[in-house]
């Protein structure tokens, strides 16, 4: 009798932690579930921090979206008076800055197929980062999945995603690097999905004589030999990158006269640009002090999007972004020639 | 407009005998009547008088071939030589000098600056291309470009 109460006592954990195995969803379903977008309506309120450096940005939005692309950003400044506020009907995206006076638009994001199928990006993914169910949890009052992304390779921040059960929106997301800091982390503070949302949250109505700019930095995906074409100007890049990452697509565009040529590679889950100039780009104005390192090929900067590094190759200045560290950069910059 | 003084003017002319007959009779017809301006050209009289009366002298003889060499012009030096000796005056390179350094300082404060390409509108676009990336966070993305491109405009 004792003997199969300890046999018992042995079993239960086993079998219960098989029972919630079976209960759990694949953490792969789970991303791609999160990525392709929820199919609710919802609205509420978002806070993001980002570190960078020693230091910090904090925003805070009320958010509101309708399938399948239809979103709007309402950012609140400290005083809550609207800061920006960024509203797309799923095809052309507005941005208004009223402290600037400004009214921009561009294309919607995600209103146009990128070269790369969700389906690569996602294998991509998967060979360069380790993706396991972390657990279950509650965030405002929610019961969410935690699913973490793990990389392969040093150098790369670990990301952690809380998944509504639900609606599989996104309520929470971190990103921090080996030694527990975060680099950036966003949450609902409130989130309610909604039947339906009113339409003119998505409509940006200007007044007659708003002077709209375009922003002209939609994104075209061209080939490398497109853009010789387009530039004049023959292109170098390598293919593939340390770190697992790959060529995705270029573009150019134009600052103060100047033509920008970017490069975008991607891991199948971070983003990496490599933009090449005839003039050197400034470093980031707020950035943190430069890290003592063996000896790199350029100058590092941080700024709220990543690591920025400057170098100079046959004449011409590139300029590398990504959120990876600076080693990784580094050793990323070597590799181009 | 005084007529007294228009005649008093020709008084000198008048008496040399210059003048033409009708001027001669007009002038000659005010002295008649014009006390002041006969004593003024009875003075004029005498100082002519007194310039006639002195004795002459006559000049040397070499006196035009000795101005001539005394103020005969320089023979023509060529450009490059007068331009040496104008470029070596302190005068001209004091203030170029000193407009030259000022102009070193001012490229050096603010001339690379001004060269280079600003990073907001790159940092924009990363943003942007990372909020079409396939992401389960591509809103967060999305929202971050706004952020880019509002801090371009900071300025």
């Amino acid at each position: 009798m004792r003997s199969k109460a300890a046999c018992a006592a042995l079993l239960l954990p086993t079998l219960a932690a098989r029972a919630i195995c079976a209960a759990s969803p694949d953490p792969l379903e789970l991303l791609q579930g999160a990525a392709a977008g929820p199919t609710t309506a919802y609205e509420g309120h978002v806070s993001v921090i980002r570190w960078f450096g020693k230091r910090t940005r904090a925003e805070e939005a009320n958010v509101f979206f309708s399938p399948p692309n239809r979103y709007r950003w309402e950012f609140i400044a400290p005083d809550g008076s609207p800061e920006r506020l960024v509203v797309s009907d799923g095809k052309k995206e507005y941005l208004s800055l009223p402290h600037q006076g400004k009214l921009l638009c561009g294309d919607a994001v995600k209103s146009s197929p990128k070269p790369t199928e969700p389906d690569r990006e996602f294998e991509l993914m998967l060979k360069n980062y380790r993706v396991t169910l972390s657990g279950a949890e509650k965030r405002v009052g929610r019961a969410v999945w935690v699913v973490e992304i793990a990389p392969h390779v040093r150098g790369k921040p670990t990301q952690r995603v809380w998944i509504d059960q639900q609606t599989n929106v996104l309520l929470e997301s971190g990103r921090f690097w080996d030694k527990g800091a975060f680099a950036v982390l966003s949450r609902y503070t409130r989130f309610e999905p909604k039947e339906s949302l009113a339409e003119e949250l998505f409509e940006f109505k200007t007044n007659p004589g708003t002077e709209v700019d375009e922003h002209g930095l939609d994104p075209d995906y061209l080939s490398f030999e497109e853009m010789r074409r387009a530039t004049g100007k023959t292109f170098n890049f390598p293919q593939t990158l340390p770190g697992g990452f790959v060529f995705e697509s270029a573009d150019f565009f134009d600052v103060q006269a100047q033509t920008v040529r970017q490069a975008r590679y991607t891991d199948g889950l971070a983003a990496l640009s490599l933009f090449q100039t005839n003039r050197p780009v400034r470093p980031p104005k707020d950035s943190g002090p430069e890290a003592a390192l063996p000896p790199h090929p350029g100058d590092f900067g941080l700024a709220s999007t990543g690591h920025v590094l400057r170098f100079r190759r046959g004449g011409l200045y590139y300029t590398l972004l990504g959120d990876v560290s600076e080693e990784l950069l580094s050793r990323i910059a070597a590799s181009v020639k | 407009m005084n007529r007294i003084h228009e005649e008093r003017k020709l008084l000198s002319a008048f008496l040399d005998g210059e003048l033409p007959g009708d001027e001669y009779r007009r002038v000659q017809a005010h002295l008649e009547s014009c006390a002041a301006c006969r004593e003024e050209l009875e003075s004029l009289a005498s100082v002519k008088r007194v310039m006639s009366s002195a004795p002459r002298r006559s000049a040397p003889g070499d006196l035009v071939s000795t101005l001539q060499r005394r103020y005969r012009p320089l023979p023509e030096r060529p450009w490059m030589e007068r331009l040496k000796e104008r470029l070596a005056a302190p005068r001209v390179w004091v203030p170029v000098g000193a407009l030259a350094l000022a102009a070193l300082a001012v490229a050096l404060l603010f001339g690379s600056k001004e060269e280079e390409i600003p990073l907001e509108p790159l940092l924009a676009a990363h943003s942007r291309y990372k909020a079409e990336s396939w992401v389960p966070h591509g809103d967060l993305l999305a929202a971050n470009f706004s952020a880019e491109v509002a801090r371009e405009y900071e300025k």
